[in-house]
């Protein structure tokens, strides 16, 4: 698989689990589509060894998170719950990505230990753009959020 | 017969999503009860009667795959049907999985008719 058939195979992932988990919806876009008028964004990551090793992320806008709490337990944004469960949110749609991704590209045999998610608020503007212009991010728009991915995998010898 | 039943996963928003994923499914549930790992599922586990547990792999603390190795040591906790609902999607894992005395799998993301699927076959012994 090369690098452009593992980022069309991530982002074709991706807008599925957060489709069927959280009932927002992707759409195609070109990196110089985007437009990012947020000051803030959130990271989660998380990593994976077995049959191979490496690590995935995704930073979303701030204002995204609520969104997909809310979407995810079925209330409404401005509900109280909604804050308490943004992060954890943020978290499960990383995980479950992390899983189906290392399935469609490694197939149904191979075996991983998937590390716990974590999380990082407050980020600025500026790391948001430094992860957007990497080779390896993969932009991603979703109910009209941009979405930053980067992967990274390595083969275990 | 209401069930009662565990969840345990260290996300709060996967917990609360089983929950109303059992209801919505239709499932006769007794009382629900919460753990973060698998320690503190243990701890539930020996204090509470039990139907059925729902529980993810990869949590902090205690996984759940060593939670099923410590139910499997015990006479009564290795009797309590487990169904993990995890991400993973590995054959070889599932195979593990199923050979550890666990009932059924789930993969996320689910839907209630997966759900009520599961515990349907699992109540009717099969």
């Amino acid at each position: 698989m090369d690098r452009k058939e593992l980022k069309n195979t991530i982002r074709d992932v991706f807008y599925d689990i957060i489709e069927k988990s959280a009932f927002m919806f992707g759409e195609e876009v070109e990196k110089d589509e985007v437009d990012v008028n947020y000051d803030k964004f959130v990271r989660a990551d998380m990593g994976f060894v077995g049959d191979a090793k490496g690590e995935i992320s995704i930073m979303v806008p701030e204002a995204m998170c609520p969104e997909i709490a809310a979407n995810f337990l079925g209330v409404d944004p401005e509900d109280e719950k909604v804050n308490e469960y943004s992060e954890d949110a943020l978290k499960e749609i990383l995980n479950v990505t992390c899983g189906h991704v290392l399935t469609a590209i490694k197939g149904e045999r191979a075996v991983f230990d998937l590390t716990v998610p974590n999380i990082k608020r407050g980020i600025k503007l500026k790391e948001w753009e430094k992860l957007f212009r990497s080779e390896d991010s993969i932009v991603c728009m979703v109910d009209d959020y941009p979405v930053l991915i980067k992967f990274s995998i390595k083969n275990e010898d | 017969m209401a069930l009662n039943i565990l969840v345990v996963d260290d996300s709060k928003v996967v917990r609360s999503v089983i929950k109303k994923t059992l209801d919505i499914a239709g499932v006769d549930v007794g009382n629900i009860f919460e753990a973060g790992d698998g320690k503190e599922a243990l701890e539930i586990l020996d204090k509470e009667w039990i139907d059925l547990v729902f529980a993810d792999i990869n949590m902090p603390v205690m996984t759940g795959l060593e939670m099923v190795d410590r139910m499997k040591e015990d006479g009564i906790l290795q009797t309590i049907p487990v169904v993990i609902v995890s991400t993973e999607g590995s054959e070889t894992r599932i195979e593990e999985l199923k050979a550890k005395g666990v009932r059924a799998y789930i993969r996320k993301p689910f839907t209630p008719e997966t759900i009520k699927k599961v515990v349907d076959e699992i109540m009717e012994g099969k």
